[in-house]
């Protein structure tokens, strides 16, 4: 049984994930203001390492980075991380991925939750 | 815990977080630097012993990263580190062979020099061995000479001092070209959309020279937005490039002025209504950072994939 990281295509898969994830979040006024001003080609790398991280891939995420990467954020809660993972679930979507797989992605990225909302 | 460095044999101690640069200066050691944001290469150090953490090699060549480079600016050590001044000895000398204010802030300036470059790349013009400031080159390899348009900065002390002190057949030292901001074969089956104010037009008017020279045959678009008509140069040269490849398109845009064969308006709204759908297409941005940074979200908003953004910011000198 090949992982879920081959079976969506591998590192190409998460290439073109991340630009459509990262367009998604910005057009989306719920979070869009927390990337006000941050540089777009560090941002996407970012997220192509969170990106590879839910796809199960190799990774090297950890969740002190993730607590460190958000505690400057102000007033992150829950409805936030909910509007990320929508995103990320509408991405897989557009990319024609299997609803079976992508309610996997959703459950590696919950997994998190408390490291982004530093709880 | 502080970490301990030895720059030109003096040892500073580093604390996790703080970059070479900070601490060099408060300890009186010259670097020299302008854009302090890892950009323009200007602060260029030389590690020759330790772990050299990859963001302090951003942008440098495989070449230069394989030599130790690194960016005072970025470079924030996180284990032991010993590190050289750059080696002024290097640079290359360019001789001045044409000099013309064409506006009151813009030098047009033409050197010799053996180096290889691309239209669309920066070298660093070096006064002397402290102060050096990135400027965008405007012209091919195959004109035979660097063509640079050098905007006046007040009480710039680079820009001053090629305005006033510098005369042809003077000769300068000048950095290896560098940057990404380049038209590549890679590029011929898109469309092109270029989007630059005020010198941003220097290196976007050698990337179209490029792109025409290699027969780029898919559409060609340059947005080009200043305050005032007085500020604005190359226009006949665009209009040119225009008549001899119909593939190529302009839009001269004004902010605050009317006046014929210009557009009156703003660039950011005016590119958004002529292409809400960038979908397969590549885009250069060039000129003030805040701009270059807007666009390049419009842009990806509007379809273009990141990968495909090339921009250049153009960041003053930081003191």
């Amino acid at each position: 049984m090949s992982s879920l990281f081959e079976r969506l295509g591998g590192e190409a898969a998460v290439d073109a994930a991340v630009d459509i994830f990262y367009r998604k979040v910005l057009a989306d006024d719920r979070i869009s203001h927390y990337f006000d001003g941050v540089d777009m080609v560090e941002q996407a790398k970012k997220q192509k390492a969170f990106l590879t991280m839910v796809f199960g891939g190799p990774n090297n995420y950890t969740g002190k980075d993730l607590r460190t990467a958000h505690a400057k954020l102000d007033n992150l809660d829950d409805t936030h991380f909910d509007a990320v993972v929508e995103n990320l679930g509408g991405t897989l979507q557009e990319l024609g991925v299997a609803e079976s797989d992508i309610a996997e992605v959703a459950g590696i990225a919950s997994s998190v939750r408390d490291d982004v909302l530093n709880r | 815990m502080a970490i301990p460095i030895t720059f030109n044999e003096q040892t500073l101690s580093i604390e996790p977080g703080q970059c070479l640069l900070d601490i060099a200066e408060e300890n009186n050691l010259n670097i020299p630097s302008s854009c302090r944001s890892g950009n323009c290469q200007t602060c260029l150090v030389k590690v020759e012993n330790g772990d050299i953490p990859t963001e302090s090699q951003q942008g440098l060549h495989a070449n230069q990263k394989q030599q130790g480079y690194a960016l005072a600016c970025q470079l924030k050590p996180a284990s032991p580190l010993t590190i050289r001044s750059r080696d002024f000895s290097q640079l290359h000398n360019a001789t001045v062979i044409h000099k013309d204010i064409i506006t009151k802030d813009i030098l047009l300036l033409r050197v010799e020099a053996s180096l290889s470059w691309r239209a669309g790349q920066f070298i660093t013009i070096w006064k002397d061995n402290n102060v050096g400031r990135p400027y965008s080159i405007a012209s091919l390899p195959h004109d035979g000479y660097l063509e640079f348009y050098i905007k006046r900065h007040n009480q710039g002390t680079v820009s001053e001092w090629l305005f006033h002190d510098i005369n042809v057949g003077e000769s300068l030292k000048i950095s290896d070209a560098t940057g990404n901001c380049f038209y590549s074969e890679s590029m011929s089956q898109k469309p092109i959309l270029l989007i630059g104010s005020g010198t941003g037009l220097a290196p976007l008017i050698g990337i179209i020279k490029d792109a025409v020279m290699q027969g780029h045959s898919k559409d060609i678009n340059l947005f080009l937005s200043n305050k005032h008509f007085d500020q604005t140069y190359l226009h006949t040269e665009l209009e040119a490039i225009s008549t001899a490849n119909p593939c190529f398109r302009f839009w001269s845009i004004l902010q605050n002025e009317e006046q014929s064969g210009f557009i009156t308006g703003d660039l950011k709204s005016i590119v958004s209504k002529q292409h809400s759908d960038l979908k397969n297409w590549c885009v250069f941005l060039c000129g003030a950072p805040s701009l270059v940074q807007s666009l390049q979200k419009q842009c990806f908003l509007s379809g273009a994939s990141l990968s495909d953004i090339f921009s250049d910011p153009f960041i003053t000198a930081k003191k």
